[in-house]
């Protein structure tokens, strides 16, 4: 395998990414190269026209520096060269001070000089000149030093008055005072005078020297002058003198400033070879720096020229190389492509190696498969589908026109403000009274604007608007009954539209109003179920004990004589024990019912009866500023009734409505009334239609509270002072036997008062309405010696029967159980078997009833229970037991009872 | 990841390893410059720079080229390298002149990286470079000047005294002393008439001659000058004879010294009339120039060195310039050259890369610390006026001028030598 092939297959596994890469870096490594050429010339340029401008600059600071010494130096020269001319001031004005400021002026240039080229980019040539600037630097400042001392010789020689040269005329002046006349002095002094001046101008030292030896032979001619006046020998010599020094130091001033003209001379050297080398340098440098500019045009032009060809092959290398690898296949992968749109699903032919447009062209095939696959499983699945809509269209049609809801369908017109009825269904057409054909098309508030009426449209407005589905119930009362009750749900659809299911649910809503009724009613009964259970229990242990208190003082009083002091307390104990025994009766009357048996009586009667009886009288008495009236019915109310029970319903509402009222103002009226009731009243009563005897007790007191109102029928619910009115158990003793006459109660109640209506049915039974015996005592009870056998499992109560039946004259026996009973009447006969319903252990009246038939069919017996009417005590009535006396019993209601069941 | 992206991250990491590498490539720097008045740093492959002041135009050329040799030669003598790094001189004329020697100096100081400058031939260009030179923190080391101007007078800082500057060459207040001595004792002369150029050395010699004299009990009758470059000696001559000097002392270079020995020689009354010189004209151009006229002429010179080294050296001189030496001054010279770099080689500090710090004070300090430096001139110890070598002179007499510079220096009179007690032969 060659490297071409190893290439080839590695560019072909490269990703597109990756081969990108490659072209595009390649690219950009050229355009880097060629910004970088570019920007490298650039900066060579720059450096070089930099150098150029420095240069230039340094070569004018050079300039400007060697012209300003040059100008220094000539003044310094015509200073020296004016001064004697005129004069020491004007040329110190016009030449030395000048100088000094153009030698200031250059030592400024020159240090500025240092410090471009140090600072700058400048060649290594000129960079090492620094050492010629420091050079050219020392040697102004050495010619600012030396000229100025230079100046001062010159001051020191040619200064007026005090200066070498004027001092030096002085004294030759005075020497030829001195020395006029005498032919031999005078000659020598013209001797020095003429040296002096030949000195003054040739400057040779040695004419001075001749001078100086003219002046030592002067002074040795005046010294050794014999007729010399010693005075002037002195002067002559002191002048001598002088003139000797001065003239030396005027040799010496002009030797120094010899030696500084040497030194300017000198200086002048050095600084011209400095600036003239300066000068070539920075030329060569402007030379070098345009060279560089040219050579780094030349190459950049060569070498972007270069790279620019190496793009250009790069580029085409690249393009073909991204052609061939990528486009070309891409080209190919899109043409399959719209082919692919077109239907065709051929899967495309561009796998080169393993980059992304071979693994592209692989999905495509397998997409392609797949798609092919998928279509054809599509067009069975939208054959089955479509099968499947139309299905589900029916069944959507068939539930739309069979739904017993109503279903219109709506869409909107006018931005919601209106709609237009689509599509109602068969029950919609049903509910509503309507044609479909009718309604479909035209707009709601045209053709149900009831709607609008009702506040529909504004709810379908708002579905519509909110997208939110709401429930809108249409309902109608009538005096607090349920007229109508149109149940209407809304929503909308993704389409847009709004659907209505709606449906009359005003019967249903009735039956549910009826079984809520039905449902508190259950509710109360069992509650009172309860009650009985636990009173039942309670009643017949009760009973046997009170059965005791009230039986053993009425068998006391039949024996103590009537004046007896002991008659009056025994007396109130037997009330008592009555008293206790009646709240046991309510007690019982609440929880199982009217257990005495029933006789069809008057209502009209028991009314007055009830409102004659001394117990009412009694209680009138007590709340005599309470009015009590009866608005009775004009002709009897026969109703079947335990009579007991109904006086005691009318007692307990009067004395509840008694209390209810305020005593100063309190009026009470007791009614009676006969009604017919049709179905739909007595449905609202619950009770059956028919003719009904109705009682109504009403009051003008400040009625009932609402709260109360639902409470008062529940045993031991009581508003009134504990202690000092009843137990709670009034009304519904009194709800209790109206129910167990197959009646009910009404409550109006209001704020101006509260009005109890008692619904009984009118006694069909063309009975005679029962009458109290009305026998006077115990005489009318006594019996014949019938034999009377006692069965009770309380020896109490056996003995008090025993007695009462002993002294009402009958033969008695006794049997604490009902096997015992049993076993004596398999040996013996009795009239009348008195007995207890409840006994334990061992079995009960009803068992012992039913084996004592089995020994005596038709054995007469009265049933003696401690409670109410159970299902035991009616079976036992139902084989033939004659009467029921409840415990605790008196003996006239025990001879009563035996005395009627005897008879019949 | 696939190959090319491989490659792309190995050219990173490359260049990220080479940019690494090149980052720890820092110079091996040298500490910063701690010496006093500042530093010469030297760098690889750069020349240790030392200026050369010397006169080496006119007629006092001979001894300045002669002293270049004597340099020359201490440099050769080193293969022309210290520490590695070449000798580069620079060399300036200071035509024996106060302000040539102030304008080659400048020459030479104007480059920072001079390390030191050995020069001058002669005093008065010595005075103004060694000025300007110590106020540049450089060092200069004479093979040649004598001046005491320039070091010490009677023990005390000179005038023209300059931080860093040596000379391996003895202090000339004791020539003039030496030529007093021998004139006033030797020759028996009373009166005495001195003439100099009006520079530092010759004022300096004169000033010692007529001190020394004068405490004698001689009389000075004349103190001159005359000019340098001045060719007319008749004046300064007659005035001489005006005053009746015995000795005429006139240390002046040439040609003035040619001059007046020319023009004594023709003016009547200067046969009995002692003439005496100093060192600069103990030369062979001088006695060849004044040839006969010069016969009878003393003069005081610092003593001659001797010894196998001087004649080692002697041999080489001629070898390398194919001529015999004029003066033995190169002697002093080549000292000078060879102590003044065996100071830079011992301060100079060399960090691994090759370059040399020089720190200025350091070598003037270690040259003023010097003590019994072996030269070829003799032991060399230098003082704190940068006096290094013995006092010692010589007080020659030119019987034969034909027999030329070595005649002369072998034709000693009389010794001088205060360091070693009394004078080591003849006494005047």
């Amino acid at each position: 395998m060659g490297f071409r092939d190893s290439m080839r297959r590695a560019f072909g596994n490269m990703s597109i990414t990756v081969k990108f890469g490659l072209g595009i870096g390649l690219l950009l490594s050229l355009i880097v190269m060629v910004a970088a050429t570019g920007w490298i010339s650039m900066e060579f340029v720059r450096k070089a026209q930099e150098s150029i401008e420095k240069s230039t600059e340094i070569q004018r600071l050079v300039l400007d520096m060697d012209r300003r010494m040059e100008k220094a130096r000539r003044l310094h020269g015509d200073f020296h060269l004016q001064h004697p001319r005129i004069g020491l001031a004007k040329a110190h004005e016009l030449y030395a001070q000048p100088s000094v400021r153009e030698t200031a002026q250059v030592i400024k240039i020159s240090n500025a000089l240092r410090n471009l080229i140090s600072q700058t980019m400048v060649g290594e040539e000129l960079q090492r000149s620094h050492t010629d600037l420091n050079l050219y630097l020392s040697s102004a400042k050495r010619f600012a030093d030396t000229s100025i001392q230079s100046v001062e010789l010159a001051t020191e020689l040619a200064a007026p008055e005090w200066g070498l040269e004027p001092r030096m005329d002085n004294l030759l002046h005075a020497l030829g005072k001195e020395t006029a006349g005498i032919q031999k002095f005078d000659r020598l002094y013209e001797q020095i005078r003429s040296l002096t001046q030949d000195y003054r101008i040739t400057r040779e030292r040695h004419v001075m020297q001749s001078a100086f030896n003219a002046a030592f032979s002067l002074r040795d001619a005046a010294l050794n002058d014999p007729n010399g006046d010693e005075g002037r020998k002195a002067r002559i010599k002191e002048l001598l003198d002088e003139y000797t020094n001065v003239a030396g130091r005027i040799l010496d001033a002009e030797t120094s400033i010899k030696a500084k003209f040497n030194d300017f001379a000198l200086q002048s050297a050095a600084a011209s070879a400095v600036s003239a080398t300066l000068v070539k340098l920075a030329d060569e440098e402007v030379g070098n720096a345009r060279a560089k500019i040219e050579r780094a045009h030349a190459m950049a032009l060569l070498i972007m020229a270069a790279i620019t060809l190496a793009g250009l092959l790069a580029a085409t290398g690249i393009a073909v190389f991204l052609n061939k690898s990528i486009t070309r296949r891409v080209v190919l992968l899109t043409q399959s492509a719209m082919e692919f749109q077109k239907g065709s699903l051929d899967a495309p032919t561009v796998r080169e190696g393993m980059d992304e447009l071979s693994r592209l062209n692989d999905a495509f095939a397998a997409m392609a498969a797949r798609i092919t696959q998928l279509i054809v499983n599509l067009e069975q699945e939208v054959g089955q589908r479509t099968s499947e809509l139309g299905e589900s269209e029916r069944r959507f049609r068939l539930l739309f026109e069979h739904s017993s809801n109503g279903v219109v369908i709506l869409d909107t017109v006018g931005d919601g403000k209106d709609f237009l009825l689509k599509d109602i269904n068969r029950a919609g057409e049903t509910i509503d009274g309507v044609k479909r054909e009718q309604l479909r098309g035209r707009r709601v508030t045209e053709c149900l604007p009831s709607m609008v009426e009702k506040g529909m449209l504004e709810a379908i407005e708002s579905v519509w608007r909110e997208g939110e589905s709401i429930r809108h119930p249409i309902t109608s009362y009538s005096n607090g009954a349920l007229l109508s009750w149109r149940e209407n749900h809304i929503y909308k659809l993704p389409t847009g539209e709004i659907v209505v299911v709606f449906d009359d649910l005003t019967a249903q809503k009735q039956a549910e109003i009826e079984r809520l009724n039905m449902e508190t009613k259950l509710q109360r009964a069992q509650k009172m179920e309860t009650v009985g259970l636990l009173a039942g229990g309670v009643a017949h242990d009760l009973n046997n004990i009170l059965s005791g208190i009230v039986g053993y003082p009425e068998l006391l009083l039949l024996q103590i004589p009537e004046d007896s002091k002991l008659r009056a307390p025994i007396r109130a104990i037997r009330e008592s024990g009555m008293r206790a025994a009646a709240v046991v009766a309510d007690l019982l009357t609440v929880a199982r019912g009217v257990a005495r048996a029933k006789t069809t009586a008057d209502l009209n009667d028991l009314v007055l009866e009830c409102m004659d009886s001394p117990e009412n009288m009694k209680f009138r008495m007590l709340h005599a500023g309470t009015e009590c009236t009866t608005e009775l019915h004009h002709e009897a109310l026969p109703i079947h009734c335990s009579p007991v029970h109904i006086k005691k319903c009318i007692m307990n509402l009067v004395v509840n409505a008694t209390e209810a009222v305020d005593d100063g103002f309190g009026r009470i009226v007791v009614a009676t009334r006969q009604e017919a009731l049709d179905e739909r009243k007595a449905a609202k009563l619950g009770i059956q239609p028919g003719e009904y005897a109705v009682l109504s007790v009403k009051d003008n007191g400040k009625g009932i509270s609402e709260e109360d109102m639902e409470h008062i029928f529940e045993p031991f619910y009581t508003k009134k002072i504990m202690g000092r009115s009843g137990t709670g158990l009034g009304l519904a003793v009194v709800w209790n036997s109206v129910m167990e006459h197959g009646g009910t109660v009404e409550v109006e109640n209001s704020i101006d008062g509260t009005c109890f209506h008692l619904f009984f049915p009118i006694s069909d039974a063309a009975e005679e309405v029962a009458r109290e015996d009305e026998n006077g005592g115990l005489a009318g009870l006594k019996g014949h010696g019938e034999r009377i056998l006692i069965v009770d499992d309380e020896a109490p109560q056996l003995d008090i029967a025993s007695r009462m039946l002993k002294i009402l004259g009958y033969d008695v026996d006794c049997a604490p159980s009902g096997e015992l009973a049993i076993d004596y009447l398999r040996a013996n006969k009795v009239d009348m078997v008195l007995l207890d319903m409840l006994m334990y252990p061992g079995i009960n009246g009803r068992q012992t009833y039913e084996r004592i038939l089995e020994i005596h069919p038709g054995q007469k017996a009265i049933i003696v229970s401690g409670f109410s009417d159970s299902e035991d005590v009616q079976q036992a009535q139902r084989l033939g037991a004659r009467g029921l006396i409840k415990k605790p019993y008196t003996i006239e209601q025990l001879g009563k009872t035996l005395k009627r069941a005897l008879r019949d | 990841m696939s190959r090319p992206e491989n490659i792309i991250l190995g050219f990173i990491a490359l260049a990220s390893l080479a940019l690494a590498i090149s980052a720890c490539e820092t110079e091996q720097q040298l500490p910063a410059c701690s010496d006093g008045i500042g530093c010469v740093d030297v760098a690889p492959k750069e020349p240790v720079r030392i200026g050369i002041l010397q006169a080496v135009s006119g007629k006092v050329a001979p001894l300045g080229w002669d002293q270049i040799r004597g340099i020359e030669l201490a440099v050769d003598g080193r293969g022309g390298k210290i520490l590695g790094h070449s000798i580069a001189l620079q060399m300036e004329d200071t035509g024996c002149t106060a302000e040539g020697g102030a304008n080659a100096a400048l020459k030479i100081i104007a480059n920072p990286q001079t390390v030191a400058i050995l020069g001058t031939t002669c005093s008065a260009a010595a005075a103004t470079a060694s000025k300007a030179m110590s106020d540049a923190g450089l060092t200069m080391v004479s093979g040649n000047n004598s001046a005491p101007f320039l070091t010490s007078i009677h023990g005390e800082r000179a005038p023209n005294w300059q931080p860093g500057y040596f000379r391996t060459t003895s202090n000339e207040e004791y020539s003039g002393k030496a030529a007093a001595l021998y004139a006033f004792s030797g020759l028996g002369l009373r009166k005495a008439a001195t003439v100099n150029d009006g520079d530092i050395y010759t004022k300096g010699l004169t000033g010692g001659f007529e001190q020394e004299f004068q405490r004698l009990g001689g009389e000075i009758v004349l103190s001159t000058s005359v000019a340098k470059g001045e060719r007319e000696m008749g004046p300064v001559l007659q005035a001489v004879l005006n005053t009746g000097a015995q000795i005429l002392f006139f240390p002046l270079f040439q040609p003035e010294g040619n001059y007046i020995v020319f023009q004594a020689a023709s003016t009547p009354g200067f046969e009995n009339i002692a003439l005496m010189s100093d060192g600069a004209l103990i030369e062979s151009s001088f006695i060849e120039s004044v040839n006969e006229k010069g016969k009878g002429l003393y003069f005081v010179g610092p003593t001659r060195p001797s010894g196998p080294l001087v004649d080692a050296l002697v041999k080489e001189y001629i070898s390398r310039y194919n001529t015999p030496p004029p003066t033995s001054y190169f002697l002093n010279a080549y000292d000078a050259a060879c102590l003044l770099l065996d100071a830079i080689q011992k301060v100079a500090v060399r960090s691994q890369d090759g370059s040399l710090r020089i720190g200025r004070q350091a070598l003037r300090s270690i040259l003023y610390a010097t003590v019994g430096f072996k030269g070829v001139s003799g032991d060399l110890t230098c003082n704190e006026f940068g006096d290094c070598a013995s006092p010692a002179f010589n007080v020659l007499h030119l019987d034969d001028p034909n027999s030329g510079i070595e005649g002369l220096q072998s034709n000693i009179v009389y010794t001088y030598a205060p360091g070693n007690g009394t004078p080591s032969n003849d006494t005047p």
